[in-house]
C-alpha cells in the first residue's frame, strides 16, 4: 500500500520534514509516519493500515506535490 | 524576519479524512465549484472536509481586492457571472447531503451589486433542494440594496469578518475596506433585521496588542455581533504578510473567556479557528 502525500488544496508543493517510523518497523493503522510542511502548517500523515514499512522513498528535507508516493506500507 | 511557527499548528491527517476529502473532491469537479477550504490552503481542510463541512466560493475564484493576509488571485472580471452558479452549489450540497452549508465570495467591485443577488439566489436555491440545512453567509462590505437582497433570501448566520484590529487595518486590508465601515455592516444587518444572527473574526498575529484585541471585540458587541470567532493569522505563501508571533492557546482560552463575558452568545477561539470552523456548532450555541 502507497504512503503519500495527502491532498491539501491549492498547496502545490510541502516539504518532508521528517519520517517517524524506519523500513521494517511495523506500525499500527492510525500511527504517526511522516511529518510535511506546508506554509500554514504541519501536516501528519497517519498510518492508512496496520503493517510494516517495507520502502521509503523520499527522503527527508525533500519537497513533493500532494498525491506523490513517498513510501510503501506491506499492510498486514 | 517572521515568527517561528509552534507546535501546537500540527494537524493530523487520517485516512478517513483523506477518503471523505476525496469525495468531497469529486463532487466539486463535478459541479465545477470553488471552495475558499483550498484557495486559502486551509489547514483545517483534511479534517472539514473528512467531516463534510465546506465553504463554497461564489463569484469566481478572482477578486477584486488585494488584502495583504489574503493569497486569493487579485484581477477585474469585468462584470462576468457564472448565472449556473447558486444551481451547482445547491445541487453539490444536496449530493453531498451536508445539513449546514457555509457560502462566501470574492470581492466583486466590478459589480453594481457586489455579487449580493448572486448570494441571495444561492441561499434560495440551497434552501430549496435542502430545506432542513442550515445555510451561513461571509459576506463583503454590502450596504444598503445589496445588503437587504442577500437578507431577504433569509440566511442562517450572516457574517462579515474585521480581520483586525482598527490600527493595523489600512495595512493588512485592501485600502477599499475600513475598521468603521465593516462595523457598519455589521450594525446596519441588525437594524435592518433585529433578529438576524451576525457573526464575525479576528485574526491574532499580525502585530496587534492585547489592548486592540479587547476593542475590537467591544466595537463588536456594541455592534450586536452575536458569534465572535478568534484565530491565528498564518501565512499562505511567502508574498502575503509574515505571521508577528504565535498566540498561545491560553490566550485563546482567555480571549474566549472575556468574550463571552462581553456578552457574545457564540465564540470560538483557539489557534486553527477560522470564520466557518465549526460553524454549525458555533450556530447551535444560539439555540
Amino acid at each position: 500500500m502507497d504512503i503519500s502525500i495527502p491532498e491539501l488544496g491549492d498547496v502545490d508543493e510541502v516539504r518532508l520534514v521528517r519520517w517517524l517510523v524506519g523500513v521494517g518497523q511495523t506500525v499500527q493503522a492510525g500511527q504517526e509516519l511522516a511529518e510535511v510542511e506546508a506554509d500554514k502548517a504541519v501536516f501528519v500523515i497517519e498510518a492508512p493500515a496496520a503493517g510494516v514499512v517495507r520502502e521509503i522513498i523520499s527522503a527527508q528535507g525533500e519537497s513533493a506535490r500532494p498525491g506523490r508516493v513517498i513510501g510503501r506500507l506491506e499492510v498486514q | 524576519m517572521g515568527a517561528v511557527r509552534s507546535d501546537w499548528l500540527r494537524v493530523r491527517v487520517s485516512p478517513a479524512d483523506r477518503e471523505g476529502a476525496a469525495v468531497l473532491t469529486r463532487a466539486l469537479e463535478e459541479h465545477s465549484l470553488h471552495t475558499v477550504c483550498q484557495s486559502a490552503r486551509c489547514p483545517n481542510l483534511p479534517q472539514c472536509w473528512g467531516e463534510r463541512t465546506v465553504t463554497f466560493l461564489l463569484l469566481g475564484d478572482v477578486c477584486t481586492r488585494n488584502c495583504r493576509f489574503c493569497a486569493v488571485s487579485t484581477g477585474w472580471p469585468a462584470g462576468r457571472v457564472d448565472c449556473g452558479e447558486p444551481q451547482r452549489v445547491a445541487r453539490a450540497a444536496r449530493a453531498l447531503g451536508l445539513r449546514y452549508v457555509v457560502l462566501t465570495s470574492v470581492d466583486r467591485d466590478d459589480l453594481a451589486d457586489g455579487g449580493a443577488s448572486q448570494f441571495a439566489a444561492a441561499v434560495r436555491a440551497v434552501r430549496e433542494l435542502s430545506p432542513d440545512a442550515g445555510v451561513e453567509v461571509l459576506i463583503p462590505d454590502y450596504r444598503r440594496e445589496p445588503l437587504a437582497e442577500l437578507l431577504s433570501a433569509g440566511p442562517t448566520v450572516v457574517g462579515h469578518n474585521m480581520e483586525t484590529v482598527r490600527r493595523l487595518t489600512p495595512a493588512v486590508r485592501d485600502r477599499r475596506a475600513s475598521y468603521a465601515g465593516s462595523l457598519e455592516v455589521l450594525a446596519e444587518i441588525k437594524q435592518h433585521s433585529p433578529t438576524q444572527p451576525t457573526k464575525s473574526s479576528l485574526l491574532l498575529g499580525m502585530g496587534e496588542e492585547s489592548g486592540e484585541v479587547e476593542e475590537a471585540l467591544e466595537d463588536l458587541r456594541a455592534a450586536n455581533v452575536d458569534i465572535v470567532v478568534l484565530g491565528q493569522y498564518l501565512r499562505p505563501t511567502p508574498q502575503q504578510l509574515p505571521v508577528s508571533r504565535y498566540a498561545l492557546p491560553a490566550e485563546f482560552e482567555a480571549l474566549a473567556m472575556r468574550a463571552r463575558a462581553m456578552g457574545f452568545r457564540g465564540v470560538v477561539a483557539a489557534p486553527l479557528a477560522r470564520t466557518s470552523y465549526r460553524a454549525a456548532r458555533a450556530y447551535s450555541e444560539l439555540q
